[in-house]
């Protein structure tokens, strides 16, 4: 077998192209490692897209389902309860038909037996029975219609006959009807159309008798739910707490970075903030005169139509649904905003409330419980002690938080300050630091041992190369002594350079201290300010009281003078 | 016009129930009385309490136990004050004052210095302006106490 030679030429050009091969496949290799994360950086940009067109999409089609089924809701209720609609608006018509005399007895006769077959189990129909039969002065008609009513709701019915009788102007009769009502009343289980007798004295729809009878049974329950003032006050301190507005994160900013007290100090003036949203608040709710009709009519008028359109249980669900519904329609579709906003405000729509949480609610949710801008004055007036307390209690708790003493640190060096005014002392106090840094880093500063060693051998061997006459140990010698010499020279730069780079952080920090120093001159000022709101907070709401916001009609005074 | 309506009227067979419905009274709890105003006998007393210490003088201590029950006699003895905190009048550098109540005891503190527990949670509120002393309870909680009297309890 013969054996093979191969030339050494074509292996190397084989190695050669191996080489190349090899340096390609790298190159290639790298490439591929650019492109993958230049792939996942694509891929995550897709991925973040896609889940905020989700998060979009799905907003739209919850805004879409809610407008499509608000309006079926509204159709629902307009089927199942629209009849009661025209029943209502006969209440006011047939008042006012009555006013003007302008309807014949036996149409107003039709019309209200028409309603009994129209709404069979609506308290209002034989309600507006017994007042047409009264007009008519038929008394067993009226008699049985009046049975009816107070069989089919005792409390819509007292209230309304309490309210039509006093714009009648029967005003006897009107407070015998508002006694029961109130006498019959469970200050632990009030029905919602409660809040419209709180109406009916805040606009001055009652006379001095109804008024002094709601202010006798008012203050009494107010007296016996005093055990139970500790839950209303919580209501009001999550909502104070809930209007404190956030900081801004740029203030204070070396506080922020030097001070490991910042946290605190920056919850004490987010908390002090607080107060002036709450006093806007109140001040933007009691502001402005309130214009009432000077015909107590009028007045009336609109406390019946609320009385008979806004507080039958019956429809409840089918609102409490469309509310949701609303708030979804109100937040673009954001389904998590409107289900907390509707949370917030669902207790506003319970069937039943004890008589503080119906106060707070009118104080609260006005548009909720269908409390006028009066009412709501009313209602703030009367819960005003646990306002008081809640805002008190949150500023104790705000005060007592903040801190006395602010740590600083700058560049390793820490202190305490309390309100920025000890510059002088803080400042030698940092200034004896930096000394001290400073010689201990010029201590650091010798001649290497190395250097040492060379200087002290050299000069045995340049002394041996003179006495051996050795031209060459003599040079060695020279060159290690002059390597010492060098080394030393180096010294005088090396302290200078340490010496300016301490001076120059001693500078800087003394520069920050000053500074921070300065912040906290301001940040004290400032919470000293803010706090000082809080003060004006309790006086404002000391200043209320709910005498001042129920009020008589200019007809009282009329009906006064003329008798 | 109609007549007016005769709600009471036996012969039409109508009555109108007016009898009101009972519903009994809840009571009040013993967490309103801790609120409730203090007086200015009471606040007087609280702001003389100076430097000493009752072991050696009893008396003074036991009418000081004794005002405290009197302004406060709804409550139970473990329900009352274990001590008060207040700003200190011996001036720099003295900050503030305990008295505790468990310990017959005045004493003054200086900035920087630490207070004991529960007493120490009350120092930055001693220190304000708003309030004359505060009340510090077994349960940890305290009763800010203004100079109008009205109280505080967080």
């Amino acid at each position: 077998m013969a054996d093979h030679l191969i030339s050494r030429a074509d292996l190397s050009r084989i190695e050669a192209e191996l080489d190349r091969i090899r340096a390609n496949v790298g190159d290639v290799h790298m490439e591929v490692a650019r492109g993958n994360a230049a792939v996942l950086d694509k891929i995550g940009g897709f991925y973040d897209e896609f889940a905020e067109f989700v998060a979009t999409d799905r907003r739209h089609k919850e805004l879409h389902l809610a407008e499509t089924r608000v309006i079926k809701i509204r159709q629902d209720i307009e089927s199942q309860f629209g009849y009661y609609g025209e029943v209502r608006r006969h209440a006011v018509g047939i008042l006012q038909a009555v006013d003007h005399r302008l309807v014949r007895s036996e149409v107003l006769h039709q019309a209200t037996e028409e309603m009994m077959m129209k709404a069979p189990r609506y308290w209002l129909a034989p309600a507006l029975v017994a007042l047409g039969a009264w007009v008519r002065d038929d008394r067993p008609l009226a008699d049985r219609a009046l049975s009816e009513a107070l069989r089919r709701d005792d409390y819509k019915t007292s209230l309304f006959f309490a309210l039509v009788l006093r714009r009648l102007q029967r005003q006897q009769g009107a407070n015998v009807w508002l006694m029961r009502y109130m006498a019959h009343q469970n200050p632990r289980a009030l029905d919602r159309e409660f809040v419209l007798l709180l109406d009916a004295v805040a606009s001055g729809a009652f006379g001095p008798g109804g008024r002094k009878v709601v202010a006798d049974h008012v203050g009494a329950w107010l007296e016996d739910a005093a055990g139970f003032a500790s839950d209303q006050e919580r209501r009001w301190k999550q909502t104070l707490i809930a209007w404190r507005p956030s900081m801004p994160l740029d203030s204070y900013p070396l506080l922020r970075k030097h001070s490991a007290t910042w946290d605190r100090l920056e919850a004490s003036l987010a908390s002090a903030k607080g107060y002036d949203k709450v006093l806007q608040h109140f001040q933007g709710i009691f502001d402005g005169e309130i214009k009432l009709s000077p015909h107590l009519s009028v007045e009336i008028d609109k406390l019946l139509d609320s009385l008979v359109s806004n507080f039958d249980d019956e429809e409840l669900p089918l609102r409490s649904q469309e509310s949701m519904l609303e708030y979804i329609i109100e937040a673009n579709g954001d389904v998590h905003t409107a289900t907390r906003k509707f949370e917030a405000g669902k207790t506003a729509m319970e069937t039943t409330s004890t008589f503080t949480e119906m106060l707070t609610n009118a104080a609260m949710f006005p548009d909720k419980t269908h409390a006028s801008r009066g009412t709501q004055r009313y209602a703030l007036a009367l819960s005003r002690d646990w306002i008081v307390e809640a805002h008190e209690q949150i500023v104790a708790e705000a005060r007592a938080a903040v801190p006395l003493d602010i740590d600083v640190e700058i560049d390793g060096w820490s202190c305490q300050t309390r309100n920025g005014s000890e510059e002088d002392t803080l400042l030698a106090a940092q200034r004896a630091y930096y000394e001290q840094i400073l010689a201990a880093a010029l201590l650091a500063v010798k001649l290497p041992g190395f250097a040492m060693l060379c200087g002290v051998v050299g000069g045995l061997v340049a002394l041996l190369g003179l006495g051996n006459t050795s031209f060459v140990s003599i040079c060695i010698g020279l060159a290690c002594i002059g390597y010492t010499f060098y080394e030393r020279n180096k010294l005088k730069s090396r302290r200078e350079a340490v010496q300016q780079d301490v001076n120059g952080r001693a500078q800087k920090a003394a520069e920050i201290l000053r500074a921070v120093l300065a912040e906290v001159v301001d940040l004290r000022r400032e919470l000293a300010a803010d706090d000082a709101v809080a003060e004006h907070v309790r006086e404002f709401l000391l200043d209320i009281s709910p005498e001042q916001y129920t009020r008589g009609h200019g007809e009282d005074a009329r009906a006064v003078i003329a008798g | 016009m109609p007549k007016p309506l005769n709600l009471q009227n036996q012969q039409a067979g109508f009555q109108l129930d007016l009898t009101p419905a009972s519903h009994p009274s809840t009571g009040v709890a013993p967490a309103v009385r801790l609120r409730g105003p203090r007086s200015q006998a009471y606040r007087d007393m609280i702001a003389k309490l100076d430097a000493g210490t009752f072991a050696t003088d009893r008396t003074a201590f036991e009418q000081l136990m004794a005002a405290i029950a009197r302004e406060l006699p709804e409550l139970k003895p473990e329900q009352l004050p274990i001590g008060f905190v207040s700003r200190c009048h011996l001036g720099e550098p003295y900050e503030v004052h305990i008295v505790d109540l468990v310990g017959n005891i005045v004493q003054h503190y200086m900035r920087h210095e630490m207070m004991p527990s529960p007493f120490d949670r009350a120092r930055e509120l001693a220190l304000h302006d708003a309030y004359c002393f505060i009340e510090i309870y077994t349960d940890n909680s305290m009763g800010c106490v203004r100079t109008d009297g009205t109280v505080t309890r967080i």
